[in-house]
């Protein structure tokens, strides 16, 4: 039954992963042709950045240009592909895609324009830039984003995965119970030290008002990498633990849950990465991919906090509100 | 852990929570390092008085398998074995076998002194 309930991200498929892939190679190719056509008559070394009245203000030699366009698209290209490929976030792949393309042809469009305005020139320095060119870079990159987007293909329907099972604990009446246990994400532990150590450098070496936010930044990350997860007859809360237990950062009476359940949670693929994360329909607290507490609200939204022993957790809420609806009823 | 306490048992609730975390132990749900919710915390999720969980807790830092630290709860002691955890269930079920055979206190104790000496 287990398994039944693990979720499945929606597949890409190695076709999605080509047709990402296709701009940045045809980018390269693209360069490749305009290069050749224009080799022989290029000065050295070559403008190649420019100031808003489209003076040039910036030269490198043709192999340095040429080497530093084709490591960016590679870079930008491979990091497209990676993301892709960690599916992050599996119903956002489409726009990734068109991101690509125009990532891609308006950086290519751009190289290209660079070497056909240096051709025929003898001194670097008389290169111009046009406005027009700027503009149709940008234009080239719409389209190019469009294409992609059409090329993508359907947007991947966002797959709620099946609920999972909704036990309830055996709770006679008169009988109390309360679920407790903490979880911690040593990652984001790390990242949030890291924050406040950089924000503490920040603040001593630069200013303090630059660092706050770092501050800020760090202690809530500090804050969220470990909670103490409790569900009793008050309903769910999570709290940190290094604050004191009445600081709820989330709670969930037992009135606004319809039901609950425990599922294995892919914190990647559903939520696109870890912390309190926000999704169409659902929101929770992903510190680990895994077991997981979900819960279904009145107001037809999903809670998700990933935990041990969330089947127990489940279960205990379940029998709360069959006790909390048949007090109501009766 | 999951805590369920009945109120309207003849076990005093603070060795219900008591017996409840040594059963957690003793089958390996909660091992050593883990922390507990705090007294107060624990007794208002169940909506008991915070005292008898401190006695419970108490009951649980003289057997070992707890350690109480001021304001950060209850955490469960290295030297916390299942094993160390079931010989407290023992001892609860000898002298609950001792009551029902209507011994007073110190004659339990003696049975115990008996038999240690016995070695």
């Amino acid at each position: 039954m287990k398994s039944a309930l693990r979720s499945a991200p929606p597949s890409i498929g190695p076709l999605r992963t080509w047709i990402a892939a296709l701009p940045f190679v045809a980018v390269i190719a693209a360069l490749a042709a305009v290069y050749t056509s224009v080799s022989g008559r290029l000065p050295e070394p070559l403008a190649t950045h420019f100031e808003a009245d489209g003076q040039a203000n910036g030269f490198s030699s043709t192999h340095g240009f040429l080497t530093g366009c084709l490591v960016l698209l590679l870079v930008v290209g491979t990091g497209f592909g990676l993301l892709i490929q960690l599916r992050v976030p599996a119903t956002g792949a489409h726009w990734l895609i068109a991101g690509g393309y125009a990532t891609a042809a308006g950086f290519g469009f751009a190289f290209c324009l660079t070497l056909l305005d240096n051709a025929d020139v003898t001194d670097a320095s008389a290169v111009r830039l046009p406005l027009w060119q700027v503009a149709a870079v940008l234009a080239v990159a719409l389209v190019a984003g469009a294409l992609g987007r059409l090329l993508a293909g359907p947007a991947l329907r966002p797959q709620h995965p099946a609920f999972g099972e909704a036990p309830r604990l055996d709770l006679p009446a008169g009988m109390s119970a309360g679920w407790s246990r903490t979880i911690s994400s040593p990652p984001l532990v790390a990242l949030g030290v890291v924050l406040l150590g950089a924000g503490l450098v920040v603040g001593i070496l630069i200013d303090w008002l630059t660092s706050a936010s770092l501050l800020v930044g760090g202690a809530v990350v500090v804050a969220v990498s470990s909670v103490r997860v409790t569900v009793d007859r008050r309903g769910l809360s999570i709290a940190s633990t290094l604050l004191p237990y009445r600081i709820r950062f989330r709670h969930i009476p037992l009135d606004r849950v319809a039901e609950a359940g425990s599922r294995q949670i892919a914190a990647l693929a559903e939520f696109g990465g870890w912390g309190y994360r926000v999704r169409a329909g659902r929101s929770g607290l992903v510190l680990r991919s895994g077991e997981g507490i979900v819960l279904r609200l009145t107001n037809g939204r999903e809670f998700v906090v990933t935990v041990d022993d969330a089947a127990t957790a489940a279960a205990l809420l379940n029998a709360y509100a069959d006790r909390a609806r048949s007090r109501q009823g009766g | 852990m999951l805590f369920r306490v009945d109120p309207g048992s003849s076990v005093p609730l603070g060795d219900q929570i008591a017996a409840l975390v040594r059963g957690a132990i003793a089958d390996g749900s909660v091992h050593a390092g883990e922390r507990l919710p705090a007294a107060r915390e624990l007794a208002a999720s169940l909506g008991v008085n915070v005292h008898t969980v401190l006695r419970g807790y108490q009951r649980l830092k003289e057997e070992g398998l707890i350690e109480l630290r001021r304001g950060r709860g209850a955490v469960v002691t290295g030297a916390a074995s299942p094993a160390r955890a079931r010989l407290g269930e023992t001892a609860e079920r000898l002298i609950a076998e001792a009551r029902n055979l209507g011994l007073s206190d110190e004659e339990i104790v003696t049975v115990v002194r008996v038999g240690l000496a016995g070695r």
